[in-house]
């Protein structure tokens, strides 16, 4: 064991990193705003769609929750050509992301759906609130409330999952951790390295949702 | 592409390679069952030792918590490639799986010990001062009042980890496990 640990040399691939961590970053809140656009539709849809709608819904969950999101993105990225259809590694690991994010998107938020209470609905007709002011005043901010935690509970789970698109060569951080351990063979240092940018950066996304969690929503938050 | 496709149905099903991948899942089982297993025992270590009091363990609590602050923050991929160049760099001769079931272990633990701690503190606080009052230890008290109360507050997010987890052990195939 004669190999001395020379972080030195991952000093001038620093720049490469953090632009690798920003397109980390850029591709997490892609899939999580398209994520949240499916969830959002999926999950409307599986709590007053009529019967048929809900169990094509059930069906895109359990097929995108109970199988590998590597695999889904390996289909996207090297069975879809077979049928014509030649996607980008940039854009197969976002579709395979936002189609997997979606499912998971799309449960989460079911479950908030039916945290609403019947009796504050019926409390808010008293009042005569519209339909669409009941919407605004009285279930949006109490969903939001529930929700919040688990949402961004997933957006830092998804940060962590757009490490697996440096195994189809977009180069975003762990890609280029993979580029730059191929042109110093420095693998250790590299890699902590790394894992430290991975480590400040999600104590950053956590800490920033946490704040606007507390504030915005009155949610109950736990930090770091 | 069809009419390929079903030209080469039979030798994808040919008998290796059915055996090749049952071969394979029996790989990403037990893979999954170590990392489930010996995972839970650590975390709950972790759990232990972040309950501790007195300034002598100080330094293993803090150990305790970077640790897992660390490792809940670090990409599966990346933790795996650490191992197996820490691994290589250590000239243990270790199997492939070893290395892989030693990353997800590591995983596991930080992930478990999180979702223990947060059953443990669903636990009334009277209820470990009860405990401190019977005159229980740390040990005992967990055991005989605070674990029967919060497993089943553990048990719904921890097996939806372990079916994360599952699914997580694909990415062992980058290091070469089959």
């Amino acid at each position: 064991m004669d190999y001395t640990l020379q972080f030195g040399q991952v000093w001038p691939y620093l720049p490469r990193l953090i632009s690798g961590a920003i397109l980390s970053l850029q591709i997490a809140v892609l899939a999580f705003c398209g994520g949240l656009l499916i969830g959002t539709a999926g999950a409307t849809v599986k709590t007053f769609g009529p019967t048929w709608a809900r169990r094509a819904i059930g069906g895109y969950v359990v097929f995108f929750t109970n199988t590998p999101q590597l695999v889904q993105i390996y289909f996207l990225y090297f069975a879809l050509p077979d049928a014509g259809i030649l996607l980008s590694s940039y854009a197969a690991v976002l579709t395979g992301m936002t189609l997997n994010a979606g499912a998971y998107l799309t449960e989460i938020q079911r479950a908030g759906f039916e945290s609403r209470r019947q009796s504050e609905m019926e409390a808010a007709e008293v009042l005569g609130f519209s339909r669409l002011q009941q919407i605004r005043y009285v279930i949006l901010p109490h969903v939001a409330r529930i929700l919040f935690p688990p949402l961004s509970n997933q957006f830092i789970l998804m940060t962590l999952g757009t490490s697996m698109a440096a195994i189809f060569g977009v180069e975003e951080l762990t890609g280029q951790a993979f580029n730059i351990n191929a042109q110093t063979f420095r693998s250790i240092e590299v890699f902590s390295v790394t894992a430290l940018i991975y480590v400040a950066l999600t104590l950053i996304a956590s800490t920033t949702l946490g704040l606007i969690g507390k504030f915005a929503f009155r949610a109950k938050m736990r930090f770091a | 592409m069809l009419e390929r496709l079903a030209q080469e149905l039979p030798a994808l099903f040919g008998y290796y390679n059915v055996v090749f991948v049952a071969k394979a899942a029996l790989a990403t089982l037990a893979l999954s069952a170590v990392g489930c297993l010996v995972g839970t025992a650590l975390a709950l270590g972790l759990v232990l030792v972040r309950l501790t009091s007195g300034w002598t363990l100080a330094p293993l609590r803090w150990f305790a918590i970077f640790f897992v602050e660390v490792f809940r923050r670090v990409p599966f991929l990346v933790t795996l490639m650490l191992v197996f160049f820490a691994f290589q760099l250590s000239g243990a001769d270790l199997p492939l799986f070893a290395v892989a079931a030693a990353s997800v272990c590591l995983i596991a633990s930080a992930f478990l010990s999180e979702i223990i701690r947060a059953g443990f503190e669903s636990v009334h606080r009277n209820q470990w001062d009860a405990a401190a009052a019977m005159n229980f230890g740390l040990l005992t008290s967990v055991r005989y009042i605070v674990l029967p109360q919060a497993w089943r507050v553990i048990l719904p997010p921890a097996f939806s980890f372990f079916v994360l987890f599952i699914k997580d052990t694909a990415l062992a195939s980058q290091i070469g496990v089959i």
